[in-house]
């Protein structure tokens, strides 16, 4: 280390308590910001928990107006025949997806999401179920349902007030149809609240009200060795149905919620206040100390230390304060974090994030240094012949 | 007083020539010197005084290369800091004068032998060695027991002497005081001015003491007096009385 270089961290942590206080507000600001962008991803991910979670195929074939998962504009029954005809596909199964209401054994009404796979392959099924799970499904008006939620929102209240899961051979109602809970399967937590009920294609049509359009979703595996992009292409040419990937459908759902609702803007608002007033706080505790600092660098600048050896000793103080106090604050964010996920609450952390969140911390401090820095230019060294 | 070398005459190491320093215009305008001729003899302890305002401040700050004049000649050993660009002015400084601040300006966060090393710091020593040879100037006023005091641990005319240890730490050939006994006690007072006096009278160097400090007067081989940016009384050693000197 030059001598300078370390004669600023000196100055930097000579004064324990200002040098803490620094630290602590930099921790602060640091933990606000990895926090709130950690939650936000978090939350923004979970929007296509469903579509992640689906089993087995390629590309997800809908029509070209569909917005997000949630978002059910079905397609002709003959839809699935003109996939099948696409070139490069191996196979291409329909998938039924909508919202109905269900009764529980205890009366309570509820909104579910009914999601009905191929009677024959069960494809499109959920990554968490079991084979024997998935194979119940072709027991009569059998559904699965998610372990997660047979206490919580699918939990029965007996006659006697107690309140039990839902189990299996319990018997609910879709939409006026009888339907049997034959297994459990588990999910990632899910941005959409209303419970999924997985049945078979066939059935789902049984329960749900008749519509002409009744094919939510063709879902489609290549032949091995063909090109998913160029196949998608084909399907979208060919058909004139939109043809997405799992990554591209959950960023066009992901895209949806943020732009559409008012949940995750809020939250993004929340984020960038929390960035605002973490990186204000960082700046202004750090633009403090050097004002602080004014009349010693003054005296070093009247006994020769050059403008810019000052500006490179407050770009020292800025790196060990700046690195120490996110690395502290990001530390802590990252324990919460495992906390709140633990509990539920959506929380990941990414490399992007942490990334952006040094690089936001680290500029804040050194504008705040460079300004702080361009106060002391400006002084007179003459200055430090004042009383 | 100690005696003048008996034969060559001492050098003159600062000229000034017509300096003028003015700041502002128009109605702010103001001439903080107003024409200073002045010639400083190597070997000897200066001493500026005069009211409040007079332009002591401000000679002192051209002269040690921390203002440029408004006009008017000056050589400091022989450079004009002022013609220097601002980095080559402050590696000038760094190497060439020695400050004591009426505040001390010790940094608070150093100790004793930390603040005095800042000078060898900023030439580019080593911290370790920096501090070494600071102990030493430490030691050698009296402070060898203090080096590892923070400012703060220390009385007024301890840190003075620090602050004195700074400027000496890194052999400058001119040292600039200002009012280097202001916030002593009389005894303490005297001992500052004997190291300065001692500094002073090495060869080839220059001890310049902004003072309004009439008991340290007697110690000075020149005494000029300033007023109103112009320098009004010119006393040389030899016009110093014994009894003022004694």
């Amino acid at each position: 280390m030059r001598p300078l270089d370390h004669l600023a961290y000196r100055m930097l942590i000579g004064d324990r308590l200002k040098y803490l206080s620094l630290v602590a507000g930099l921790v602060f600001a640091s933990l606000l910001v990895v926090q709130q962008a950690s939650i936000f991803t978090g939350y923004s991910d979970r929007t296509g928990s469903w579509i992640y979670d689906s089993d087995g195929h390629d590309l997800w074939v809908m029509d070209e107006q569909v917005e997000m998962s949630e978002d059910s504009k079905p397609l002709l029954q003959t839809a699935l025949s003109r996939v099948r005809g696409v070139d490069g596909v191996a196979w291409a199964v329909p998938l039924y997806k909508n919202y109905l209401k269900a009764r529980l054994p205890d009366g309570k009404l509820i909104t579910v999401r009914v999601v009905g796979i191929d009677d024959a392959s069960l494809a499109g099924g959920p990554l968490g179920a079991s084979r024997e799970s998935l194979a119940t499904l072709r027991r009569d008006q059998a559904i699965l349902v998610n372990e997660a939620q047979l206490a919580t929102v699918l939990s029965v209240r007996e006659a006697d007030g107690s309140v039990r899961p839902l189990a299996i051979g319990d018997a609910i109602s879709v939409n006026e149809h009888q339907a049997i809970v034959a297994g459990t399967f588990s999910a990632t937590p899910d941005f959409f609240w209303d419970p999924i009920l997985y049945t078979t294609y066939s059935r789902a049509l049984t329960i749900a009200p008749p519509e002409r359009r009744s094919t939510t979703y063709v879902l489609v595996k290549a032949r091995p060795g063909v090109d998913i992009a160029a196949l998608a292409a084909r399907i979208r040419e060919t058909t004139g149905f939109a043809a997405l990937t799992t990554e591209e459908f959950a960023a066009r759902t992901r895209t949806y919620v943020l732009a559409q609702t008012g949940i995750l803007i809020n939250f993004g608002i929340t984020i960038v206040l929390g960035f605002i007033i973490g990186t204000l706080v960082a700046a202004q505790t750090l633009y403090s100390f050097i004002l602080e600092n004014q009349r010693a660098l003054a005296a070093l600048k009247a006994m020769g230390v050059r403008n810019a050896r000052i500006a490179r000793m407050v770009v020292v103080q800025v790196l060990v304060v700046g690195v120490l106090g996110y690395g502290i604050g990001a530390g802590l964010a990252a324990l919460s974090g495992s906390i709140l996920d633990s509990a539920g609450l959506a929380f990941r952390v990414t490399w992007m994030t942490l990334f952006l969140g040094f690089l936001a911390i680290l500029t804040s401090c050194l504008l705040a240094g460079l300004l702080g820095v361009r106060r002391v230019m400006r002084l007179d060294p003459a200055s430090v012949f004042k009383t | 007083m100690t005696a003048a070398p008996a034969a060559s005459p001492p050098a003159v190491a600062i000229r000034c020539e017509a300096l003028t320093k003015h700041y502002g215009s128009g109605e702010t305008h103001i001439a903080a010197l107003r024409g200073v001729d002045l010639a400083v003899q190597e070997g000897g302890l200066t001493m500026l005084v005069g009211p409040s305002g007079c332009g002591k401040t401000t000679l002192i700050s051209i002269l040690s290369g921390i203002l440029s004049p408004s006009s008017g000649e000056l050589s400091v050993f022989g450079t004009d800091p002022s013609r220097l660009a601002d980095g080559e002015r402050a590696e000038w400084r760094a190497s060439t004068v020695g400050f004591v601040f009426q505040q001390f300006n010790l940094l608070p966060a150093l100790t004793a032998a930390e603040n005095a090393a800042v000078p060898l710091l900023i030439r580019g020593v080593p911290w370790k060695q920096a501090v070494e040879v600071a102990r030493g100037h430490l030691a050698e006023l009296g402070l060898g027991e203090r080096c590892a005091s923070l400012p703060r641990e220390l009385s007024g005319g301890q840190q003075q002497r620090v602050a004195i240890a700074r400027a000496l730490v890194h052999d400058p050939r001119l040292l600039v005081c200002d009012e280097p006994t202001s916030a002593l006690d009389h005894e303490t007072g005297e001992r500052v001015i004997d190291v300065l006096r001692a500094t002073a009278l090495r060869s080839g160097r220059v001890v310049i003491v902004v003072t309004h400090d009439q008991r340290i007067l007697r110690y000075a081989d020149a005494l000029l007096r300033m007023d109103d940016g112009r320098i009004v009384g010119n006393r040389s050693s030899t016009s110093v009385s014994p009894a003022e000197g004694a």
